[in-house]
């Protein structure tokens, strides 16, 4: 009775062995079944790092610096005629224009000293266009 | 988001900074300096080979116009709001005589401090120059003049 007991066990352990080895064997074969709560306890595919974040700020301020760099160093070697061609459109006289005088108004008076040369007078007597 | 915000303002000011550097000047201005024996420094640079111009000149001439630059910086805002203010008294009828002219007045001393900055810029330039240097400029307008003469 005892010794049938014993073997029935015996069987049955073997049979339990055997079962776990093909249920092994299937699990292998077999394509995975996904379950929400067994994803959710898994750490997510694509990991949310700090680090990550750093990337766009970390471009933005070498984007940055280069930018500055750029200005820096464009000022040093910066163009003297271009800098002065700035200011000086940049701040217009008001009260200059006043003083000019057409020369189809009074001819004669292009040639006198102190006589300001507007820009049509340039056109028929070219001859005083120094700035070229 | 903000990286990107951040990126795009500093992009947007290298680009409004480079494009004001290529204002052109007016010629008037430089005729009227070349008139008075000054250089404005544009027309040195552009013939800074023929002229010899050195590193150290150079290196002086844009200090000489920066330091123009820093002098004017402070009266541009004030002048444009003056200026603009003169034009408003000028725009009703009839014209308040006194407060027009103490306006005026207000536009022609800031005028006149930014002429002084800009006479002692040119100045500064000339006497950077050697002498052979301003001979060499000045044969070259004379040559001008005589070219364009009928």
């Amino acid at each position: 009775m005892t010794s049938q007991f014993d073997s029935n066990s015996l069987v049955d352990k073997e049979l339990n062995r055997r079962f776990a080895m093909m249920r092994q064997q299937d699990a292998r074969h077999l394509p995975e079944i996904f379950d929400a709560q067994v994803l959710a306890a898994r750490s997510p595919l694509i990991v949310r790092r700090k680090s990550y974040a750093i990337i766009p700020m970390t471009a933005a301020a070498l984007a940055a610096v280069i930018v500055t760099g750029l200005l820096v160093s464009g000022q040093s070697s910066q163009d003297p005629s271009l800098l002065y061609a700035s200011i000086m459109s940049e701040n217009i006289m008001a009260t200059d224009q006043l003083m000019s005088m057409s020369p189809g108004t009074m001819p004669a008076m292009i040639t006198t000293v102190g006589v300001d040369i507007t820009d049509a007078a340039l056109v028929n007597y070219p001859q005083l266009d120094y700035a070229h | 988001m903000k990286p990107m915000m951040a990126l795009f303002l500093v992009l947007s000011f290298s680009v409004v900074a480079a494009a004001q550097t290529e204002a052109p000047t007016g010629d008037r201005g430089k005729r009227e300096a070349l008139m008075m024996g000054l250089y404005p420094p544009d027309i040195i640079m552009r013939r800074q080979q023929a002229l010899g111009i050195t590193d150290n000149q150079r290196a002086d001439i844009l200090k000489a116009v920066q330091t123009f630059q820093a002098e004017v910086a402070e009266l541009q805002w004030t002048l444009q709001n003056d200026q603009q203010l003169l034009r408003q008294s000028f725009a009703v009828y009839p014209i308040k005589i006194a407060d027009a002219l103490l306006q005026a007045e207000q536009v022609l001393e800031l005028e006149s401090k930014f002429k002084l900055a800009h006479f002692r810029l040119l100045i500064a330039i000339k006497n950077e120059l050697t002498e052979q240097q301003i001979t060499m400029i000045d044969e070259g307008i004379k040559r001008k003049r005589e070219k364009m003469s009928p």
